[in-house]
């Protein structure tokens, strides 16, 4: 609980620290504070969990997160960005953030749910998206773009959707929900269920 | 010497004024010139259907001047077709007429609003925080309290901290007696001109930034204008005039706030009414720098402020 409080301090600390600094002047107008506050909670949320993790610091994160994700919109709309953009890319951020704690909590379950998910946290959640930033960042002068099979791998991961909404567009194109990475932690929570099903 | 300066001064205006005329069937038409500068005509017309415009198109103000290229939707049988008549130069000419001064004037400081909350609302959070974590151990929903108290903070001083509508600056400026006046207005990314107000010239701030310009496609209106990243200013011709300053009286609104400059001294005078003579000088602030800056020595000048949260700025030379 004590090292579980402690990071779950840090988080809030991350998540507070960026809205209170002078982004306007660092970088466009169109960068949502409200995901950007909603990181850390994500990362957080998506962690692989162990069977002894407690499940009241998971409670007692929704009520930290709040005051966060409210002045993270409140920001957002204080940058003159629509009420359904900012809606959508806080929203969405949050719903990925209850969706992979309660599917890293359900995978926790089981040993076998354990594995899965940490497989996939490494493969997919935090591994792809990861590589393709390495790709297209630092290789991508001497590769290239990233391959295909890449993107597909990082496109459900929950950490895309929130790079890829880092930036409200400016054209007006609203931004899409996270059906891939919301399917994801669905197919991870299934996984995980069917196992404790057949032990039972 | 004044006419060089005077041609470049028009050259440097990122809008530029085309006879058009557009035959249906068309919907939203659009025009470019410049690349990521686009004007769009809301609205539409159909089959049979032709409207005459002078529309303005976003130059670039260094670069050459050739036919703008056009798009538009619900046009099946590419029937609907636009006419180009050619450029208008009035502004142009009615913009270069002005004293080289009074065209040179420095352009307001315009900048984004700083939405950057204040540090004492971090604290207030974290205070939130520490006492949701207390309240943890009472019960799942006692920290609710806490955590509720830190949205509403939240949400209030990061509303307190919103300016709501952009800020338009507007600067009206005179020069000697009865000579002509300039309306400046100028915004941060977006600039909203009224149809009796449309921009003899506008500048902006990156000078290359993109500008995309909506206006209605029937008829002659106002001109919503947006440069993301960039201050844009417009300038046009005030007519009729706001009316006349001078130590004896004025007759163009109620000032707030007046600095005079007279022998080469700044006076603060406080607020000035219309139709009053000049209030003695008094002890005040000392007159905005960008309003000061740039003026030539000698003449009289006044500076003033209207009341409001939007004011207008006023700044007057004398003879």
């Amino acid at each position: 609980m004590k090292r579980g409080g402690l990071g779950l301090a840090l988080v809030w600390l991350l998540s507070a620290a960026p809205l209170f600094l002078p982004w306007q002047a660092i970088s466009g107008r169109d960068l949502s504070p409200g995901a950007l506050a909603l990181l850390p909670w994500l990362v957080w949320a998506t962690l692989p969990r162990s069977e002894l993790d407690s499940r009241r610091l998971d409670a007692l994160a929704v009520w930290l997160a709040a005051p966060l994700f409210v002045l993270g919109l409140a920001l957002d709309r204080a940058r003159d960005h629509t009420w359904s953009d900012s809606l959508l890319v806080c929203g969405g951020a949050a719903l990925l953030v209850f969706a992979y704690a309660w599917s890293a909590q359900r995978c926790a379950r089981t040993r076998r749910g354990r594995r899965i998910y940490a497989g996939a946290w490494f493969a997919l959640i935090a591994g792809a998206p990861a590589l393709r930033a390495t790709f297209e960042g630092i290789g991508g002068a001497l590769f290239g773009p990233a391959p295909v099979w890449l993107n597909v791998c990082a496109r459900p991961s929950p950490l895309s959707w929130w790079h890829g909404h880092l930036h409200v567009p400016a054209s007006g194109i609203g931004p899409g929900l996270p059906w891939a990475a919301l399917g994801l932690a669905l197919v991870l929570a299934l996984l995980a269920g069917r196992e404790q099903e057949v032990r039972a | 010497m004044s006419c060089a300066l005077a041609l470049l001064l028009v050259l440097q205006s990122r809008l530029a004024w085309a006879r058009y005329e557009l035959h249906g069937p068309m919907s939203e038409p659009a025009l470019e010139l410049v690349a990521g500068s686009s004007t769009r005509l809301t609205g539409a017309l159909l089959a049979g259907e032709h409207v005459e415009r002078l529309l303005p198109v976003v130059v670039d103000p260094l670069g050459s001047r050739g036919e703008p290229r056009w798009t538009w939707s619900e046009d099946p049988d590419r029937a609907g077709r636009a006419r180009f008549l050619g450029w208008d130069h009035e502004a142009e000419m009615q913009w270069s007429a002005l004293p080289p001064g009074l065209r040179a004037r420095p352009r307001p400081p315009v900048l984004p609003a700083d939405t950057t909350p204040p540090l004492a609302l971090f604290f207030l959070l974290g205070g939130a925080a520490l006492a949701s974590v207390g309240l943890a151990r009472r019960g799942r929903l006692a920290p609710l309290v806490p955590s509720l108290a830190g949205c509403v903070l939240a949400w209030w001083f990061a509303g307190a901290a919103n300016p709501g509508a952009p800020l338009t600056w507007t600067v009206l400026e005179g020069q000697g007696g009865d000579g002509p006046w300039i309306e400046v207005r100028a915004a941060w990314e977006t600039l909203a001109l009224p149809a009796e107000a449309t921009a003899l010239v506008l500048a902006s701030e990156p000078e290359a930034a993109p500008i995309s310009v909506v206006t209605k496609l029937a008829h002659a209106d106002g001109l919503d204008l947006r440069a993301p990243g960039a201050a844009l200013t417009s300038s046009r011709v005030c007519d009729p005039a706001p009316g006349r300053i001078d130590a004896s009286g004025q007759d163009c609104a109620d000032f707030e706030a007046v600095w005079w400059r007279a022998e080469g001294e700044w006076t603060y005078r406080g607020a000035w009414s219309r139709g009053q003579a000049l209030p003695a000088a008094r002890l005040g602030d000392p007159p905005p720098g960008w309003l000061m800056n740039g003026l030539p020595q000698g003449p009289r000048v006044c500076l003033a402020r209207t009341a409001g949260p939007n004011p207008r700025w006023f700044r007057d030379l004398g003879p």
